[in-house]
This record gives C-alpha cells, sequence and structure tokens, in this order.
C-alpha cells in the first residue's frame, strides 16, 4: 500500500490584502471568500515527488472555520497535528490524498487532494428518429452512428450527405418491412375471389 | 479408521444431495453465489437446516420472522414470482430501512424490483419516473442520467404512436422528419432547470403524468450546495446527492457549479 504523507504548512493571514489573488467570482455561496481568511499550503509526497504548492481559500460560511485559528481549522478534520511557528502553521500527515477538501477549501492552481465531481451533458434529441427501432450494430444503426458522429463534428455538410444516404437505406428498409413482414416472412398478397 | 472415513464419505454424499435439491427458483442465485452460500442465507433468515430444500417451509419461516434481515430481502427476491406478494412486508421494511432517505426509490425498487421480478426503469410508468426524478430525495448522477434517458426513449415510443395513430406511415416526408419535433418539448424540459414543463410535456404525447411540486427538491438543494461547497458535506456523502442538484440546476448551472467545487474558478 502506497502511504503518502501531505505536509502543509498553513499560514494564515486575514483578507484580501494578505495574498489573496483570486480574480475570479466563485459562484453563488462563496462570494463571502474575499473576507475569509487564506490559507497557504504546501503539500508534498515523501515518496518522491517534490513538494507541490496550492493555495487554499477557506470558505467564510464553514462553521467554526472563519476567523477560527488554524488548530481550530483542521481540528477534527486531519486528526493528530503539531503546531509550529507560534501556532501560526501547522504540519500534519493524512494518508494519500485523503481530502483536504475537509477544510472547507477549494483549490486553487490545479492541484487536486481530492476527487472531483463529474458534470453532465445536455440531452439531445437524434435527428435521425425513425418509426421503428433499429438494431444499433446493424448495417442502418451503424449508418445512423457514423451521421451523428459527423453531427456532434459540427460537419453539417458531410452529416446532410450521410443522412440522406440513411433516410434511403431507411425507405428501403421499410419497404422489406411491408413486403416480408417485421420477422422477415413474405407477406401473401390478398387472393381476389 | 474405516468406518470413520465411510462416515464422513456418506455424509458428504447426503449433504451434497440435499443442497443439490433447493428449489429450484434459487438456481440463478446458487449460480452467483454458491450452494453453500445460500444455505447460509436461508439458515440466517430462521429457516431450519434439514428444510432449506423445501419452498413452503422457507416461506413460512420468512413471514414468521417480524424482524427480518437485510439477506431475507435477498431470498424474497428469488421466489417464485407468484409467491412474492405476501412479501410486499418484508421488502418494506427492508426498503425502509436501507434507504432512509430514499422513500420513492425504496417505493418502486418493493413494487418492480423485488414483487415482479422487473427493472423499475423498464416497469414504472412515465408518472412514476417523473415522480421519481422529482422527489426530494437523495438520487447519484448515474440514476439521474438513466432516469432521463429512460423518460426520453419512452417519449419516442409515444411519438411514434401517435404519429401512427395520425396515419403517418413513414416519417421523412420532403425532408422533413416530424418525430424528432414531437420528442423535442420533452428532450428540453430534461434539460430545464428542475425539468421545468417535463408534465406537460410528456401528457403532449399521451402520457399520463400528474403534476409534480418541486418546492421541497429545491429547498433541499439550496441546503446542499453550499453543504457541498464549504465541505461540510463529504464527497462520498454528496455523490449521493449530486444527482438530484443535476436536477434542480440544469445542466449549464450544474456544470458551473462543478467547475468553482473542482477548480474553484467557476470558469466554463
Amino acid at each position: 500500500m502506497r502511504i503518502a504523507a501531505i505536509v502543509m504548512g498553513l499560514t494564515i493571514a486575514a483578507g484580501a490584502a494578505c495574498g489573496w489573488d483570486r480574480t475570479s467570482p466563485l459562484g453563488p455561496g462563496v462570494e463571502a471568500c474575499a473576507a475569509a481568511q487564506a490559507v497557504r499550503v504546501i503539500i508534498s509526497d515523501v515518496d518522491a515527488v517534490p513538494a507541490v504548492v496550492g493555495t487554499l481559500p477557506v470558505v467564510a460560511d464553514v462553521p467554526g472555520v472563519a476567523g477560527q485559528t488554524a488548530e481550530a481549522a483542521v481540528s477534527g478534520v486531519v486528526g493528530d497535528f503539531t503546531s509550529v511557528a507560534g501556532g501560526r502553521a501547522l504540519t500534519f500527515a493524512v494518508p494519500g490524498f485523503a481530502p483536504v477538501w475537509g477544510l472547507g477549501c477549494v483549490v486553487t492552481n490545479r492541484v487536486r487532494a481530492y476527487a472531483g465531481f463529474g458534470g453532465v451533458t445536455k440531452h439531445d434529441v437524434d435527428p435521425l428518429l425513425s418509426l421503428f427501432d433499429i438494431w444499433d450494430a446493424g448495417p442502418l444503426g451503424e449508418m445512423r452512428r457514423a451521421a451523428n458522429q459527423l453531427r456532434s463534428q459540427g460537419n453539417t455538410a458531410a452529416f446532410d450527405v450521410a443522412a440522406a444516404e440513411y433516410w434511403r437505406a431507411m425507405e428501403a428498409a421499410e419497404q422489406r418491412r411491408q413486403t416480408f413482414g417485421a420477422r422477415g416472412k413474405r407477406v401473401r398478397a390478398p387472393v381476389d375471389q | 479408521m474405516k468406518s470413520m472415513v465411510l462416515a464422513v464419505l456418506v455424509g458428504l454424499v447426503f449433504v451434497g444431495g440435499a443442497l443439490a435439491d433447493l428449489p429450484a427458483c434459487f438456481q440463478p442465485w446458487v449460480n452467483a453465489v454458491g450452494t453453500g452460500s445460500v444455505v447460509k442465507s436461508l439458515v440466517a433468515c430462521g429457516v431450519p437446516s434439514n428444510s432449506v430444500t423445501d419452498l413452503a417451509s422457507i416461506e413460512i419461516c420468512l413471514l414468521a420472522n417480524t424482524n427480518p434481515l437485510p439477506v431475507a430481502f435477498e431470498v424474497v427476491r428469488f421466489l417464485p414470482l407468484a409467491d412474492r406478494a405476501q412479501f410486499r412486508g418484508v421488502a418494506e421494511a427492508f426498503c425502509a430501512a436501507r434507504y432512509p432517505q430514499q422513500p420513492e426509490f425504496g417505493r418502486l425498487i418493493v413494487k418492480y424490483d423485488v414483487l415482479q421480478g422487473v427493472s423499475l426503469y423498464k416497469a414504472a410508468t412515465e408518472d412514476e419516473l417523473v415522480r421519481y426524478l422529482l422527489a426530494a430525495e437523495n438520487m447519484r448522477l448515474p440514476e439521474v442520467e438513466t432516469c432521463k434517458r429512460v423518460l426520453k426513449d419512452r417519449a419516442v415510443c409515444l411519438a411514434r404512436m401517435k404519429l401512427r395513430a395520425e396515419g403517418k406511415s413513414f416519417v421523412v416526408k420532403n425532408g422533413v422528419n416530424p418525430l424528432p419535433d414531437k420528442v423535442l418539448p420533452v428532450v428540453t424540459a430534461l434539460n430545464a432547470p428542475a425539468c421545468a414543463g417535463l408534465e406537460d410535456a410528456l401528457r403532449g404525447l399521451g402520457a399520463t403524468v400528474q403534476d409534480v411540486d418541486r418546492q421541497a427538491l429545491r429547498d433541499l438543494a439550496a441546503v446542499w450546495q453550499p453543504k457541498m461547497l464549504s465541505g461540510e458535506m463529504g464527497p462520498t456523502e454528496a455523490a449521493f446527492a449530486l444527482g438530484k442538484l443535476a436536477v434542480v440546476l440544469g445542466p449549464d448551472a450544474y456544470n458551473h457549479f462543478v467547475d468553482v467545487y473542482n477548480n474553484g474558478t467557476g470558469a466554463q
């Protein structure tokens, strides 16, 4: 088992005047960050990797964190820690990349010490929907997939050509269904009486 | 010594024979976990070891147990479909304990997965799927995406039926495909914050769907969002709620939230 340690040296300064370099808004619910404390964190992986420096602003509305001492901020989050530099910095170890997120922090400059959330894509309507379901792995399914891939790449002209070809094949399939039925058996013509 | 070995062998043959005679309905379960595990589970449910081959005795024991263990829920899922209705109480008690924060999900699991042996996504009505999607309870992101996809597929089926009822034999006439146009309102609603207008869009295709009040879900999301950002709600706990947050916010606002959480920038 790979055990790494994250050694953090926290330098706490108050407010935007103390190294707060955020320029973009954080979004709803976290505007209060500008008035919060900034925490400078040094993360080092004792296995081999040189220290990585990140800046973690403590979100203001975390109960019991904003305005608190460094000890109070990490107490109960990372377990044992050692207070150094007269209480202005702390060192502590957590296994691997255990979430320093528990501090109520947003990681800046792309240093990630926790698993991020996944995003979502919008649902869209397939323009090649037809009146009956087609087998995705069949010839029509492959044509549809190829055409939709062109559409997703923004290649409209090529998509139009592929779509036209798809609809021609679909019409042929529909005619076959009318002749042979959905199960591939020939549908008998009505007998004149 | 020889007689001891013989006795052990006879015992093994006897036990093996008994195990081989487990009720046939448990065969998929046996295939999955092995005969020994199935017998162990049945015994844990209070079934005497000499009755594990008798389905009627197993069912009597399950019904007699007033405080069913989770394993009883597993046993019920392998009983013959015709026998399962009497175990509704066992299944409901289990789901209430297992999914305390997902009552709507638990209700659908009991109704479809347990009592009918079918996936809720296959068998639930459009009305139930909409209630499930908009219920003020936890839901993971993959389940939300599955639910939305199923609703979109249902919309396609309903649109096809509508077109057939209108006597339209084939979709594309003069280069115009009316099917996507019919499905579009549903897809637009699925992409809207809190799926606004979803019920109307489905009703427009002929589905029977009641309006759902979203206020409770919105309130819940309003509590969740700052807790996730602050870290008060840890990643594991948040994962169970993310799906519903995505429903309430809609894809654009949700992706912005994710970027804020992941990168702290909010940049798209």
